[in-house]
């Protein structure tokens, strides 16, 4: 049980969850940005903010083009995408759906695993924002193979 | 900045390298390391429970105000109810087809109706289409003139 605990352990260097604080974690819910790091440990080691996203209190639309071009900065150093995180509304410490055409965050973690066919699992935290309260983060991901 | 230099395939043995402008320059790939494969952000929309959420609109002359309530379906649409909105004259209260308005399915009273409902298929392309509608509803309110795309 505990090994099985362990697995499911999302690591994230401190200046990545610090970044993560002072940007997402203090504005109002839902806004987020992408976490990056090597392919073979899987540790966050930067979060890239998404200052561009549109956001809106019900959901947050990632600006692809800012992210892609970050996303290549980023690679230059080695990292590789390993997953997205955004804020949600207090009370709301779960995924959404899959409300079609990418929308609702089930259904955008299932184009994100299908466009990088290279990642077997894509990490998904939402967290609550210091802006509401208290700042929260709630691990999430989800596997390619269930 | 790391140069980069061609080496002619065909050129004089002995040849120096030179310089070549036009090949780009590779980037500092960590010692020890291969380049990760390349990552992709797809189109799409990170949601929360989507509890339903208003807005107010001010149209562009600043002298009106309209409030949305945005609510998000499971196609992936999202249904923009109006809540609250200057008056339509007497002939055009009931008139839904002209005013671009259909019954709501949210309890409220009416929604904006939009030709292709996937045109509305983010929050933002919502308030995007609620902001025209405000601005086209206010030209029929004020001058009579008819939506573009009846």
């Amino acid at each position: 049980m505990q090994k099985e605990k362990l697995k499911i352990r999302i690591r994230i260097l401190a200046s990545a969850y610090q970044h993560i604080l002072e940007t997402v974690g203090s504005l109002p819910p839902e806004s987020g940005g992408i976490l990056v790091g090597y392919l073979d440990d899987f540790i966050v080691r930067e979060f890239i903010f998404d200052e561009k996203g549109a956001t809106s209190p019900g959901g947050y639309d990632p600006d692809v083009e800012f992210l892609t071009a970050s996303l290549e900065e980023a690679r230059a150093k080695g990292y590789s995408l390993l997953g997205g995180l955004h804020t949600h509304p207090f009370g709301c410490n779960r995924l959404s759906g899959d409300y079609g055409n990418n929308i609702g965050d089930v259904g955008y973690i299932k184009e994100f695993l299908k466009v990088n066919p290279h990642l077997d699992k894509f990490l998904t935290p939402i967290a609550y924002s210091a802006f509401e309260g208290e700042f929260k983060f709630f691990p999430y991901w989800k596997n390619r193979l269930n | 900045m790391t140069k980069i230099y061609s080496v002619f395939e065909f050129g004089t043995p002995g040849q120096n390298p030179v310089e070549d402008p036009t090949i780009p320059i590779l980037p500092p790939i960590p010692s020890g390391r291969f380049m990760p494969p390349e990552s992709k952000i797809p189109k799409g929309g990170w949601r929360s429970w989507f509890p339903p959420f208003r807005d107010v609109y001010r149209t562009l002359d600043g002298r009106h105000f309209f409030e949305f309530e945005f609510h998000a379906m499971e196609d992936g649409n999202v249904e923009i109810d109006i809540i609250r909105m200057p008056d339509y004259p007497t002939l055009l209260v009931s008139n839904l087809h002209e005013t671009h308005r259909l019954e709501s399915n949210h309890g409220n009273e009416f929604r904006v109706c939009f030709g292709d409902a996937s045109e509305s298929s983010s929050i933002d392309s919502a308030q995007e289409w609620a902001g025209a509608w405000a601005e086209h509803s206010m030209r029929l309110i004020e001058s009579g003139i008819e939506f573009p795309n009846v």
